[in-house]
């Protein structure tokens, strides 16, 4: 339990120090910085309940893709500027770190494991978080034609 | 209101190139020029954004005009900019202003840069946090945080000099993969592992990787392949960078 609690104190931590890396304006920090903690308590509940890599790293991001679109829509600012600290604790840094130590090692079958599963991760997160904002991009106009029509007559 | 369409391409063109840079997606720059380009009373625009050049017609009642921005920076993240530049566009749809007041205000926009040392503490506050994060104790995490620091400051200087980002990853990589195994063979007591998997996550092409796909959903084919390709690049030579560091020492 306890390596939950720290987990998802430096999760907010990395979160915090990447949104301050790359700019966020300062009244959006705190928000992004939630999102990081938010990010990494989905993936320790999807995974628990028994996904794969690749389906933890999916929905983890889509959990998080929700929370910053829904950020967004109150704080009238693109959702990227949400998204992008939010997700960081799911970037496969260790990972990618485990690949390149296997190699150094000559280790063939530990490289192969982790190369793969920093693949599946980066590819789970990247479409988990952007399907959200595709999906969006098709509803909304529609969405927003409907509510004009109604309007109107 | 009589337009002066060249000088409004000249502004959409830095507002296009100041955007992409800044790390919005391609989606939105094109959404964004589009938007200014209507309000200023063009009947048709085409923008066409890619990560290396956009190309941008307006066709007015009386000329029509075609310009192309080639852009050799490489795109970064300035969240704070993005927003403004969108609010600006919106700014602009519901009041518009004019030419020069909207020129002034983008240049006003791009000029303001991030606090240096604010950006490396954010950097190096991550690298401290994230060595904590994948088990690291608090002694490593105290190193990994003086590391992020100086990776931020490394990467300052070196992509001004770099001709690209892969070159600048596999240098920043190298440097600091040899400095943290220095400091990690003189104090036997941390572990080398923890402290690279933090300065890893600086690094690590995750934000290329989910823009990419974003791209792609978008269909913005060409450009979410680049940056898919250049993230797999990206995070390759990071690998080999730390790897050479580490065989070194």
């Amino acid at each position: 339990m306890d390596k939950y609690i720290i987990e998802l104190l430096t999760a907010f931590l990395g979160a915090f120090g990447f949104a301050l890396l790359w700019n966020v304006k300062k009244q959006r920090i705190f928000v992004a910085a939630v999102g990081g903690l938010l990010a990494w308590g989905a993936y320790i509940i999807v995974q628990m309940s028994g996904n794969g890599i690749f389906s933890s790293a999916f929905f983890a991001a889509l959990i998080t893709a929700i929370y910053c679109e829904i950020s967004a829509r109150i704080f009238k600012c693109p959702a990227t500027v949400f998204l992008m600290p939010a997700l960081v604790p799911l970037f496969p840094g260790s990972s990618l770190y485990y690949t390149l130590n296997a190699a150094v090692h000559g280790n063939f079958e530990e490289f192969s494991h982790h190369a793969m599963t920093t693949l599946y991760f980066a590819l789970g997160l990247a479409c988990g978080a952007s399907i959200l904002s595709a999906l969006l991009t098709i509803i909304l106009p529609v969405f927003n034609k409907i509510n004009k029509n109604t309007k109107n007559t | 209101m009589k337009i002066d369409y060249s000088k409004l391409l000249d502004i959409m063109l830095n507002i296009g190139e100041e955007m992409l840079v800044a790390g919005a997606e391609i989606n939105r720059v094109e959404d964004t020029l589009t938007r200014i380009g209507y309000v200023y009373g063009a009947e048709k625009i085409d923008v066409f954004v890619i990560n290396t050049s956009i190309m941008l017609t307006i066709k007015s009642k009386d000329v029509t005009l075609s310009r192309t921005r080639r852009i050799l920076r490489a795109l970064g993240a300035n969240f704070e900019r993005v927003e403004k530049y969108n609010a600006l566009s919106r700014r602009c749809a519901q009041e518009p202003i004019q030419l020069e007041q909207l020129e002034e205000i983008s240049k006003s926009i791009a000029e303001k840069k991030p606090v240096g040392w604010g950006t490396c503490v954010g950097g190096a506050l991550a690298a401290g946090a994230f060595c904590l994060f994948f088990g690291g104790n608090l002694l490593s995490s105290a190193v990994a945080f003086v590391f992020g620091f100086l990776v931020c400051i490394l990467n300052g200087y070196i992509s001004k000099i770099c001709p690209n980002k892969i070159m600048e990853v596999f240098l920043v990589a190298l440097c600091t993969g040899l400095g943290i195994s220095l400091v990690c063979s003189f104090i036997p007591v941390i572990s080398a592992d923890f402290i690279i998997i933090g300065v890893i996550m600086l690094l690590v092409p995750g934000k290329t990787i989910t823009n990419a796909a974003r791209d792609i959903l978008l269909g913005d084919t060409i450009s979410g392949i680049m940056k898919l390709i250049e993230s797999l690049f990206i995070a390759g030579t990071l690998a080999i960078g730390f790897a050479i560091a580490i065989s070194i020492i």
